[in-house]
């Protein structure tokens, strides 16, 4: 399995995309990008593999502050296929900026035929390197969400439900459908 | 196509109805209920599918159909706000955008259809929705243009009275021009775990 970042064949592709579509709203601010009125705002901010086993990693720019020493974000892990069945997974990430550390406050994975499964809360830990690293700059450095694009992070869209991300997700970057689609 | 998508789905997807909206108290519709309608967009395990279309093209024999090709398909909790909304509007939408209020467009499923038109809405509770998309197309139109020039013609009557009628020259061409359909449908779906098939459908 190899991990990337912007900097591999995939990568640039995306920072291709990025920059494209940055490029019609002169300013790189998340705010700026994302209305006020939004209620989501999702950023490609990592992925691993190679097909057709890709795995992409999506968060919501919309950081939260539910206690003031917590910064939370919600997350979405789409694979391209999974061993287990999962359509993709939704994480609510909480972090303590000042201490580097997170605790997954909840998650579901769905699969494609619309059941759920959630998880518990877990323990706090260190940030762990990868996704959750690239997750932790986003939700504690305001540098990085406004100037997504240098970092490496893709807007990708407003959908209200993470489900629609990842659709939309496979739909543009896989070129392929939901694992459910089918057609008429 | 891909940077037009991201920017679409992004940005503009949210101003489906937000320009030139008016308050929600203008028109006395119930307020609307955010909370209601992220309730109804959380996960089921239904799913919604179809391919919309506008008939571009009307002819004594055959009609032509512009699919939703590539185009954002959203579909609305319906809220008793929209409810009240579309029980108003229904027979003149693109009269009742202005007076929507634009949080209906953020609390939405949002799907891109592919490049036959083709969509499918997943993860969706029972109950009823809303649907609503816009096909932009380009038909041939035929215009009358005035010439500024005029044809006179003299009647003589079998007294050799006679009368004079000028009436303008018209030219008649065929141009094109670009247009928006716009397809709206309630969605009803009665049971988790079961797909609606709309098949093909314009309004």
């Amino acid at each position: 399995m190899r991990h990337f970042n912007i900097r591999s064949s995939f990568g640039i592709t995306i920072a291709a995309i990025a920059t494209l579509s940055l490029s019609t709203s002169a300013p790189a601010a998340a705010e700026e990008i994302c209305p006020a009125s939004s209620t989501r705002c999702w950023y490609l901010i990592f992925g691993v593999g190679d097909a057709p086993k890709r795995r992409l990693y999506l968060a919501d720019f919309l950081v939260r502050k539910p206690e003031p020493s917590i910064t939370q974000i919600d997350m979405v892990d789409i694979p391209e296929q999974d061993g287990d069945g999962a359509d993709h997974y939704v994480y609510t990430m909480d972090f303590k900026c000042d201490q580097k550390q997170m605790r997954r406050n909840r998650a579901y994975r769905m699969f494609a035929n619309g059941k759920i499964e959630t998880q518990p809360m877990s323990d706090w830990v260190p940030v762990l390197p990868s996704v959750f690293q690239r997750a932790y700059e986003l939700a504690c450095d305001p540098k990085v969400r406004n100037n997504p694009s240098r970092n490496s992070m893709v807007l990708t869209g407003n959908m209200f439900r993470p489900i629609d991300v990842a659709d939309l997700t496979r739909q543009l970057l896989w070129k392929t459908n939901s694992k459910s689609s089918q057609r008429l | 196509m891909v940077k037009r998508v991201l920017i679409m789905m992004s940005l503009t997807s949210s101003i489906l109805f937000a320009p030139l909206t008016l308050p929600a108290y203008a028109s006395n519709l119930p307020a609307f209920d955010a909370q209601q309608a992220t309730e109804m967009l959380t996960s089921g395990g239904a799913s919604v599918r179809g391919r919309a279309y506008v008939i571009s093209k009307r002819g004594l024999l055959n009609q032509e159909k512009t699919y939703a090709k590539s185009r954002i398909i959203s579909l609305f909790p319906m809220t008793p706000y929209l409810q009240a909304w579309y029980d108003r509007y229904k027979n003149d939408i693109f009269a009742g955008r202005f007076e929507l209020n634009p949080a209906t467009s953020t609390y939405s499923a949002r799907v891109l259809a592919d490049d036959e038109g083709r969509f499918q809405f997943r993860g969706l509770k029972p109950g009823r929705y809303l649907l609503f998309t816009e096909i932009p197309f380009t038909t041939t139109v035929r215009i009358r243009q005035d010439t500024g020039r005029t044809r006179s013609t003299v009647q003589v009557f079998s007294d050799w009275s006679a009368e004079v009628t000028t009436e303008p020259i018209y030219r008649s061409r065929k141009v094109k021009r670009d247009f928006t359909g716009m397809v709206h449908r309630i969605v009803e779906i009665k049971q988790d775990g079961t797909t609606v098939d709309l098949g093909e459908f314009d309004n």
